[in-house]
């Protein structure tokens, strides 16, 4: 019935916590979009089944390359490099657009497929699907869409922190998105920054407020509906950094996930 | 020999800058029997721009004919494009051009054979 999509601006305030816990209680496939650093699968355990990403790179047939430079030329991110009688490319910069291939005049530019991360696939009491993208690998767009594609009519889906490309992509495809905040002025002002970004993409949005009960007025600065409030509770802490789910408060995730199945 | 330096304003008097990549010009001397012979300064149209500029900034002067570049510190990407491109490079920074190509002319320049730290996101060796 809905896509919701757990995105917050600042990272640690509690994305995690609310996916895991919302997905959990309500019984919702679960979708970790998070691949530079996935941890989801902390909270949701068991076997998982995995699937290698590949994404498309150039690969220069040296023999039939006469150095003319209009790769590199077409290429938008400087991944190609050409010398008078050297091409490289820089795999790290590319972006798989395949212009390069397409507009050499030598048919000297192959795409061959270059793995980049994984996605896992858990089955627990919920499901649990994830991405990890594999160290030093630049662009974790490829990795987030490959999860999106597993991605039904109902699901939590835990974003990238911050409003760059990667947390855009997350929360593209959504119905609704959960902003995740904390009563501190630095969450405040990335909390805006989200909203902004939101606004923009026409995804409707409604607030929770973390670690509630801060000593900082941040629902009084902010001008969207507040979806819930989780207290500041050192037992919050505690399970968490042990990898427990909050059964405390399943109740409350209940009544959030009633509020926003509404919107 | 022709030798780009890394500068903000560029020109003989302009200070040698510490950045490479996103160096916002490059003067560019050509020197004969120790002498200068004449002076380009061309603008870094890579220092505002994505990723990639260190790299994109070596294609430049590779495609421009230098054979050294005078700089604060480079990249390992932009080092390995430089040195496959047959570019010698050294390090000197804040001296006045005018002052780093005498010291160059004279072989006071320490050359730079290992990259720096890394600045953007391509880090990565030629293989």
């Amino acid at each position: 019935m809905a896509r919701i999509a757990v995105a917050s601006g600042k990272g640690g305030t509690g994305k995690t916590t609310i996916a895991v816990n919302l997905a959990y209680f309500n019984r919702i496939d679960l979708f970790d979009l998070d691949v530079e650093e996935p941890n989801c699968h902390i909270f949701i355990r068991g076997k998982g089944k995995e699937e290698v990403v590949y994404r498309k790179v150039p690969s220069v047939d040296k023999s039939k390359c006469d150095y003319c430079g209009i790769c590199r030329d077409v290429c938008e991110y400087h991944a190609i490099v050409v010398l008078k009688d050297a091409i490289y490319v820089m795999h790290e910069l590319c972006h798989s657009c395949g212009a390069c291939s397409y507009f050499c005049p030598k048919g000297a530019i192959e795409e061959v497929d270059r793995p980049i991360g994984r996605v896992v696939e858990v089955q627990s009491e919920i499901k649990l699907t994830y991405g990890v993208l594999n160290v030093g690998e630049a662009t974790p767009i490829p990795v987030i869409k490959h999860v999106k594609r597993r991605i039904g009519r109902d699901a939590i889906i835990d974003c990238p922190p911050g409003v760059s490309c990667p947390m855009v992509e997350s929360v593209r495809d959504c119905d609704y998105c959960i902003l995740v905040c904390e009563p501190t002025p630095f969450s405040y002002h990335d909390l805006k920054l989200a909203m902004d970004a939101l606004d923009k993409l026409g995804i409707p949005y409604g607030v929770l407020i973390n670690k509630n009960g801060l000593p900082f007025n941040i629902e009084e600065k902010i001008d969207a509906e507040i979806v819930g409030r989780i207290p500041f509770d050192r037992k919050i802490a505690e399970s968490y950094s042990k990898g427990e789910l909050l059964h405390n408060y399943a109740e409350t995730f209940r009544e959030i996930y009633e509020v926003i199945k509404c919107r | 020999m022709r030798v780009a330096i890394s500068t903000t304003n560029g020109g003989l008097d302009d200070r040698v800058s510490d950045v490479f990549g996103r160096t916002m010009s490059f003067t560019i001397v050509d020197i004969e029997n120790g002498e200068i012979r004449g002076v380009e300064v061309v603008k870094n149209e890579f220092a505002m721009r994505g990723g990639g500029a260190g790299i994109a900034v070596s294609q430049l002067l590779a495609d421009k004919g230098v054979d050294v570049v005078v700089t604060g510190n480079v990249g390992p990407n932009a080092m390995s494009i430089l040195s496959s491109a047959g570019i010698r490079v050294y390090r000197c920074s804040g001296l006045k051009v005018r002052d780093a190509i005498e010291r160059l002319v004279r072989g006071e320049l320490e050359e730079i054979r290992s990259p720096g730290r890394p600045m953007g996101r391509g880090r990565r060796w030629l293989g």
